[in-house]
C-alpha cells in the first residue's frame, strides 16, 4: 500500500479534473470532480458504469460504442434529444496539485493547435472540450461531435456554453475500458486485446531471427531423433522425394516451428503456484485469469508510455476498470487498491467490494444512488472534517468496516452493549438477518463520536439512526453531533433511551428483572456442580435492582447477547423492548420493506 | 527535391537560435530561406516546438504550406498564414477577453465602409452639415473616402487609436465621426478589417496570460514581406516574438509597396533592430530570374531588373506556329520533353510538372492545348483566379448579397445594396428582423421584371436557410434556373455564360469549406467570412501542370513558362487595343507580369493564323504581338 507513496511516480502533468454529462442513460444532469483514483460505489443500476462509459466516449472512444440505450429516458418516457458531455482537463505539478501552465510537452504535441487552452479567472491553463452525441431515429445513427469550450461556467449554466470550433483528437491523451468480463485468455487470442497488440509488436532484430531459427532446427532434429515414433514417419514420408522430385530436401518434421513469426503468435503465459508445477493460464481459475488481464493491461500501458516517453511525448492513460475485485478471494481484494496506485495517469474505477474501498482515501470515493430515474452522485465530504476525523471515520469505516459504505441503513450508538443486542432484537422482529436488509449497526466508540459518521452517510445520502443513552452526557453529545451537521436537534431519527438511563437501567425499570437475572446466571456458566448453581442462582435472584444494575453495567460486553436471547425468548409483545421496539419502528416507515435484489 | 542553397541562404536557413533581420532583394531567396529554414528545425534540428509563420497575402501563405508539404505533419507543428487569419483566430478564441462573445462578422469591402461612414453623417444633425458641404455625389464619396482613410491610419497605429478615441488628433468632425462609425460597427456586430489587428493586439496587450499562451506555444517566429509592417502589426509580432527562441524578419526595403497603410520599412530596419537585438544579414544574388527572363522583362521596361546581380542563363525561345493547333502541339511537345530530359543546369532537382505553367491572357486560348492535354498522360490544371469572392454575374452578386444579410439581418449595408441592384431607388429600413423575410420583401418589391433573378434566388437562400449542406443542392437549382433562361431565349447570354461560371466557382468554394469544416460545424456565416479572408478560395490544391491565365498567377514563380497566343487582339486584348491609353499600358503591365513568373525558361509562342468558328474555310491570318516585337528587337 505503501509503494505508491514510497516511490514517486512519474508526473503526466495533466488531469482530466471534472466532468458534466447531462442525458446519458441515468445520469441526467451530474457534475464530478475527479483525481488520481476516483471509487465509484453504490448499489446495482445506480449509474456507476453508465458514468464510466460517459466519460470513455467523451476520452475517445468512438461512437460505434454509442446504443440508443444511452439516451436518457425522461419519467414521461421520451428520449433526450442529445448527450452533452464536457470534460476539462488542467495542468497539476508534480504533487499533483492544480497549478498555472501546461507544461510545454502538451503545449508542444496535443494541446498547442490552435486555440484549445483557456484561461480561468486566475489566468490558470485549462483546456475543456464538450462531446456531444445525437441520435439520428430514422437513420438508426449516430454522431458524435468534439467541439472545444471557452468557458467552465458555474454548473447551473454549463449546458449554455457557446462551444469554439472542434476539438482535435488528442493522441497522449489515451482512454482505455476494461469492463467486468474481463479473461486474459481471450486477451490472448484476439488481436485487439491489450495483450493482442503487445503481441503484435513483438519485434526480434533479423540477426537474431536468423540464429535463433538455427537453434530451432537443431532442436527440432534432437527432438526427432529421439523419438522413434518420429523417425518412422521422417523416414516413410521421404518416400515421397521419389515419387514427387520437386520436393527437393523431401519433408520435415516439425515438433516445435522453425519459423519466429510462427513461435511468437503462439506465445503462451504459464503460472505458477510456488510449488514447483506450472499451469497454463487455462487452468487457473477466473480469479487469476481476471487479475492477469489487468495486469497484461498495466504492461501495456507502461510499454506504451515507454514509447512515449521515447519519443519524447507526453502520455495520460485515464483507465475505466469495472469491479476489479471480481472473483478474487478477499485478501487478493486488499492488495488491489495498491495495484491500482501503482499505475501512471488516471484510474476510475466502480466497485462493490468493500476491502478495496476501505483502503481508499475518503476523498477518492463517489457513492452513487439512484433518485427516481436519476443517478444522484454524491463525494464523501473529507474536505468538511478536521484530521482527527477523518483518521476516526478511516479506522472506524473504512478500515475495518468498508461495507459501511455499501449499507442500506446505518444504526448509530456509543457502545459495544447495543452492538451486540440490537442485531439480535432486529432479528427477532425483521425475522431475518439486518444484513438482508443491509442495515448495519455500528458503535461509535463512545459519546462525542457521532458526528463523522453523520456526518458521512448525511452526504452520501443513506439514512442513518441514534441509538442513545438517556444520561445527560450521552444527550448532549449527540446533540452536539447534530449543532455540528447543521441538523436539527430534534431529529426524527435519534432516540433515546428514557428516564435518564442507560440500556441497562432502562431494561430494570421496564421490568426485565427476570430476564436480567436469567443472563447474569447463564453468564456465570459453567458451574463446578448443581449446588453451586443454585446457591449463585439464589444469590443473583436475591439482587437488588441497584445490584442488578451495577453488575451489568461491570460487566457490558459479554452480558448483551445473553440478556437480549433471553428477553426475546419471552415471545410475546414485550420481546423487544419498547424503546428498541420504537427504533426499529421508525427504520420499518423508512425502508423499503424487503431486501434489496441486486439487478441482473 | 534536392534544395541547393547559396552558401548565404544556408547561413540563414542554418543559423542558431536568435533573432535575425534579413534583407533580401528582389530574386535572392527570400521565402526560400524562410521556408528551408522550417524545415530546418523541424527535420535536422527536430524542434518540438512550433513555429509561427506570418505572410501579407494568403497566396504567400499558402506557397509556403506547399513548398513544405512533405514535411510531416507541417500542419500540427507550424501556423502558417496570413497575419489577418492568425489575428482572426485570437478573436475567435479569446474574444471574450474583450467582450465579444461571438466572432463578429467582418466587412471588407471599401464601398460598403463607406456607405457605413455615409448613414454616420447622415444620421447625426451635427455631421450632416459637413457631409451637405459637398454639392455633387462624387464630392460627397471623396470627402467619406478621405475620411475613411485617415480613420484607417488610426487603426493601424495603436497610439494614433487611442488618440482619434480620446480627442487628441484630427479635427472635432473627425473626432465624432469616428467615434460614432465605430459604435455603429459595434451595433451591427461587425469590424473592418483594420479592426481584426487592432482587438488581437488588444487582447494580448490587456491579457498578458493570453500572450502567454501564444508565447508557450510558438517559440519561432517568421514574418515575410516585413518591409510592408505597419504599426499595429509590429506591435502585434513585438508581443507574439517576446519570449522567442528566433524572431527572423525578411523583406526587401525597395520593395516597400503599401505605404498607403501606414506600412513603413523602420519597422523592420529600426525598430526590429533595436528590440529585439537582431543581426542583420543581406541576400544580394538574384536567384529568382534567369538572364534570359531578365533580358525580356527589361525589353518592356527598360532597366527595370538588375542584371549583374542575376546568376543563372536559362533560356528564351520564340516560336512561330502556323495555327493555334501547332502552337498547342508544339507547347506539349516541348513540355514532354522537358519532363523526360528529367533536368536542367539552371534548375534545382528534377523538371516536375508542377514547376512549369503555361499563360495566356484569357482562358479562351488553352482549349487546343487542353484537348491534347486530356488525351496525354500530362496532369494539369486550371488555376482560378484568388482573392476575396470574384462573382462577376448580376445573379452571382445578388445571391451574394442575400447570403450576407442572411448572415447578418442587422447589416444595412448589404440590405440597401440589394435593394439598390434590384431598381428599388428609396431607402428604408428593414421592417422585420428575419433575414429570410427580409428577403422576400425585398424581392416582391423589386417586381416581375426582376423575377426571372429573384425566384430561383430565393429558391436558393431559402434552401440554405433549412440547411446550409444543401449548399450544392441550391447550386444545382440556380443552374438549372439559368440553363432554362438561356434555352428560352430570355435574357442576355453574357450574363448567362457569368452566371454559370459563378455557380461553378460557388461550388468549388463550397466543397472546398466543407472539407475543412465538419458537417455539423459548418455555417453560413462561416462560410461567408472564410470566403472574405479568401481563404476558401481553391487553387494551390491543384497538381501536375498549371494552365492559368496572367491575373491568376500574380505573385507566383514557376521555373519554366509558356506564354500562349501572343498576338494583337490577344494579348494585348482587343478592348485594350481599341481604346488604347491606361487600358493598353494595363495590358503591357500585364505582360511583364506574365513575362516575370519565369524564373529560368522562358517560351513565347503565337499562331499565325486562327481558325474562326463561324467560317469553316477560311483560317485568318494573325499578327505577332507588339509586346513579342519590342523583345525581338531589343535582344541582342
Amino acid at each position: 500500500m505503501t509503494a505508491a507513496t514510497a516511490t514517486p511516480l512519474p508526473t503526466t502533468h495533466i488531469r482530466v479534473d471534472a466532468v458534466r454529462i447531462g442525458n446519458f442513460r441515468s445520469l441526467r444532469n451530474i457534475e464530478m470532480d475527479l483525481g488520481t483514483i476516483t471509487l465509484l460505489v453504490g448499489m446495482n443500476n445506480t449509474g456507476k458504469t453508465s458514468f464510466l462509459k460517459a466519460l470513455h466516449l467523451a476520452l475517445g472512444a468512438d461512437r460505434r460504442l454509442i446504443s440508443s440505450d444511452d439516451f436518457f429516458i425522461g419519467p414521461d418516457g421520451n428520449e433526450a434529444a442529445k448527450i452533452l458531455i464536457d470534460v476539462r482537463i488542467v495542468p497539476v505539478d508534480a504533487d499533483g496539485n492544480r497549478c498555472q501552465h501546461f507544461d510545454q510537452s502538451w503545449i508542444d504535441n496535443d494541446f498547442g493547435g490552435s486555440n484549445l487552452i483557456s484561461l480561468d479567472s486566475e489566468d490558470r491553463d485549462f483546456l475543456a472540450f464538450r462531446t456531444q452525441i445525437t441520435h439520428d431515429v430514422v437513420k438508426n445513427d449516430f454522431t458524435l461531435e468534439r467541439q472545444i469550450l471557452p468557458d467552465w461556467p458555474p454548473f447551473a449554466t454549463w449546458q449554455e456554453v457557446a462551444t469554439r470550433g472542434r476539438a482535435p483528437r488528442f493522441e497522449q491523451l489515451a482512454s482505455f475500458f476494461i469492463d467486468a468480463q474481463r479473461d486474459v485468455i481471450g486477451d490472448l487470442r484476439a488481436r485487439g486485446s491489450y495483450m493482442g497488440k503487445l503481441l503484435s509488436k513483438i519485434e526480434i532484430p533479423d540477426a537474431a531471427i536468423a540464429e535463433l531459427e538455427e537453434r530451432l532446427r537443431t532442436l527440432n532434429d534432437d527432438i526427432v531423433s529421439q523419438s522413434e515414433v518420429l523417425n518412422h514417419i521422417r523416414t516413410f514420408l521421404a518416400g515421397l522425394n521419389r515419387t514427387l522430385p520437386s520436393f527437393g530436401e523431401g519433408v520435415e518434421i516439425n515438433p516445435v516451428s522453425t519459423k519466429m513469426r510462427d513461435v511468437v503468435k503462439g506465445v503462451g503465459v504459464q503460472f505458477s503456484d510456488g510449488a514447483g508445477s506450472s499451469f497454463p493460464l487455462e487452468s487457473h481459475g477466473m480469479g487469476t485469469r481476471s487479475w492477469a488481464s489487468l495486469l497484461t493491461f498495466d504492461a501495456y500501458v507502461s510499454w506504451t508510455g515507454k514509447l512515449a516517453e521515447r519519443e519524447g511525448l507526453p502520455f495520460h492513460p485515464v483507465l475505466f476498470l469495472e469491479e476489479p475485485e471480481a472473483h478474487l478471494h478477499p485478501n487478493a481484494q486488499r492488495s488491489v487498491y495498491g495495484q491500482l496506485s501503482l499505475g501512471v495517469g488516471q484510474r476510475i474505477v466502480s466497485t462493490h467490494s468493500p476491502y478495496i474501498a476501505g483502503q481508499a482515501n475518503l476523498g477518492e470515493i463517489v457513492y452513487f444512488s439512484k433518485d427516481g430515474v436519476e443517478s444522484k452522485l454524491r463525494r464523501l465530504p473529507s474536505a468538511a472534517l478536521d484530521a482527527e476525523e477523518i483518521r476516526k471515520i478511516r479506522r472506524e469505516v473504512m478500515r475495518t468496516r468498508g461495507e459501511l459504505l455499501f449499507a442500506s441503513a446505518i444504526v448509530l450508538f456509543e457502545g459495544e452493549t447495543e452492538e451486540q443486542a440490537l442485531p439480535i432484537f432486529a432479528s427477532h422482529h425483521w425475522n431475518h438477518h439486518p444484513f438482508e436488509r443491509g442495515v448495519a449497526f455500528v458503535g461509535v466508540g463512545g459519546e462525542g463520536n457521532y458526528f463523522p459518521f453523520i456526518r458521512i452517510f448525511e452526504a452520501i445520502g443513506v439514512p442513518w439512526f441514534i441509538l442513545s443513552d438517556g444520561e445527560q452526557n450521552a444527550c448532549n453529545s449527540v446533540r452536539a453531533a447534530l449543532v455540528k451537521a447543521g441538523l436539527t436537534t430534534a431529529h426524527p431519527n435519534v432516540f433515546t433511551i428514557p428516564n435518564g438511563k442507560a440500556i441497562e437501567g432502562y431494561l430494570i425499570d421496564e421490568g426485565y428483572q427476570a430476564e436480567l437475572k436469567n443472563a447474569v446466571t447463564e453468564f456465570h456458566k459453567p458451574f463446578h456442580n448443581a449446588q453451586h448453581e443454585q446457591a449463585k442462582r439464589t444469590e443473583i435472584m436475591g439482587w437488588s435492582d441497584s445490584d442488578l444494575e451495577a453488575y451489568l453495567k461491570s460487566n457490558k460486553t459479554g452480558m448483551a447477547p445473553h440478556w437480549a436471547k433471553a428477553i426475546i425468548a419471552r415471545n410475546d409483545a414485550r420481546s423487544i423492548p419498547t424503546a428498541i421496539k420504537n427504533l426499529l419502528a421508525k427504520m420499518d416507515q423508512l425502508l423499503i420493506p424487503t431486501p434489496p435484489v441486486p439487478n441482473p | 527535391m534536392s534544395i541547393q542553397l547559396s552558401p548565404a541562404q544556408r547561413g540563414i536557413v542554418e543559423a542558431s537560435d536568435g533573432h535575425y533581420l534579413v534583407v533580401a532583394s528582389a530574386g535572392s531567396g527570400k521565402t526560400r530561406v524562410l521556408t528551408e529554414r522550417v524545415r530546418h528545425l523541424l527535420e535536422a534540428q527536430k524542434i518540438r516546438s512550433r513555429i509561427l509563420a506570418l505572410t501579407f497575402t494568403n497566396k504567400a501563405a499558402e506557397e509556403m504550406r506547399h513548398r513544405l508539404q512533405n514535411v510531416p505533419e507541417l500542419s500540427d507543428r507550424t501556423y502558417i498564414g496570413t497575419i489577418h487569419s492568425f489575428c482572426q483566430t485570437i478573436i475567435e478564441a479569446h474574444g471574450t477577453a474583450i467582450g465579444y462573445a461571438a466572432m463578429p462578422a467582418i466587412i471588407e469591402r471599401e464601398s460598403d465602409r463607406i456607405a457605413m461612414l455615409e448613414e454616420v453623417f447622415t444620421q447625426s444633425a451635427e455631421l450632416r452639415s459637413y457631409l451637405q458641404r459637398h454639392d455633387t455625389a462624387q464630392a460627397r464619396r471623396k470627402f467619406l473616402y478621405e475620411v475613411l482613410e485617415k480613420f484607417s491610419f488610426c487603426k493601424r497605429d495603436w497610439k494614433e487609436f487611442e488618440a482619434i478615441t480620446n480627442g487628441d488628433w484630427g479635427s472635432q468632425v473627425e473626432v465624432q465621426a469616428f467615434r460614432e462609425y465605430q459604435e455603429h460597427l459595434s451595433s451591427q456586430r461587425v469590424i473592418d478589417f483594420d479592426d481584426i489587428l487592432l482587438l488581437a493586439y488588444r487582447i494580448l496587450s490587456e491579457r498578458p496570460a493570453i500572450a502567454g499562451i501564444y508565447h508557450r506555444t510558438y517559440h519561432y517566429l517568421f514574418v515575410d514581406e516585413a518591409q510592408d509592417l505597419n504599426a499595429v502589426q509590429y506591435a502585434l509580432i513585438r508581443i507574439l516574438g517576446e519570449n522567442s527562441k528566433s524572431v527572423v524578419l525578411v523583406g526587401d526595403p525597395n520593395q516597400a509597396i503599401y505605404g498607403f497603410n501606414g506600412s513603413s520599412k523602420r519597422f523592420m530596419l529600426d525598430d526590429f533592430s533595436q528590440d529585439f537585438g537582431a543581426s542583420q544579414v543581406e541576400l544580394r544574388e538574384n536567384y529568382r530570374s534567369s538572364r534570359s527572363v531578365i533580358r525580356a522583362a527589361n525589353a518592356l521596361y527598360e532597366c527595370s531588373i538588375d542584371l549583374d546581380n542575376a546568376a543563372l542563363e536559362g533560356e528564351l525561345e520564340i516560336v512561330a506556329c502556323s495555327d493555334e493547333e501547332e502552337e498547342a502541339s508544339w507547347v506539349s511537345k516541348r513540355i514532354e520533353t522537358l519532363i523526360a530530359g528529367g533536368s536542367h543546369p539552371d534548375i534545382d532537382g528534377p523538371i516536375t510538372l508542377d514547376r512549369i505553367a503555361v499563360l495566356a491572357r484569357n482562358r479562351y486560348v488553352f482549349a487546343p492545348l487542353q484537348v491534347i492535354l486530356d488525351d496525354s498522360r500530362i496532369e494539369y490544371h486550371l488555376r482560378q483566379p484568388g482573392g476575396g469572392a470574384a462573382l462577376e454575374s448580376d445573379l452571382g452578386r445578388l445571391f451574394d448579397l442575400g447570403v450576407r444579410v442572411l448572415v447578418n439581418p442587422l447589416n444595412r449595408l448589404h440590405f440597401s445594396e440589394l435593394r439598390r441592384r434590384l431598381g428599388i431607388s428609396n431607402d428604408v429600413l428593414a421592417k422585420s428582423k428575419d433575414a429570410l423575410a427580409i428577403l422576400t420583401d425585398v424581392c416582391s418589391e423589386a417586381g416581375e421584371s426582376y423575377s426571372d433573378l429573384t425566384h430561383p434566388l430565393m429558391d436558393a437562400w431559402r434552401m440554405l436557410v433549412l440547411d446550409v449542406n444543401k449548399f450544392t443542392r441550391a447550386m444545382d437549382a440556380l443552374e438549372t434556373s439559368v440553363k432554362e433562361l438561356a434555352v428560352s431565349g430570355n435574357g442576355a447570354n453574357e450574363e448567362q455564360l457569368l452566371a454559370l461560371a459563378d455557380i461553378d466557382f460557388l461550388r468549388s468554394v463550397w466543397s472546398n469549406y466543407s472539407r475543412r469544416a465538419a458537417k455539423d460545424s459548418r455555417s453560413l456565416a462561416q462560410f461567408r467570412n472564410q470566403m472574405s479572408t479568401g481563404e476558401t478560395v481553391p487553387n494551390v490544391d491543384g497538381k501536375g501542370l498549371t494552365l492559368a491565365t496572367v491575373h491568376a498567377v500574380k505573385g507566383l514563380e514557376y521555373d519554366i513558362v509558356f506564354i500562349m497566343g501572343l498576338i494583337e487582339g490577344g494579348f494585348p486584348d482587343y478592348r485594350a487595343v481599341k481604346s488604347g491609353g491606361s487600358a493598353l499600358t494595363e495590358e503591357k503591365n500585364d505582360a511583364f507580369v506574365a513575362l516575370t513568373r519565369a524564373k529560368r525558361l522562358l517560351y513565347l509562342t503565337w499562331p499565325q493564323n486562327k481558325f474562326m468558328p463561324w467560317d469553316k474555310e477560311n483560317r485568318a491570318v494573325q499578327r505577332k504581338s507588339r509586346f513579342l516585337a519590342e523583345i525581338e528587337r531589343k535582344l541582342p
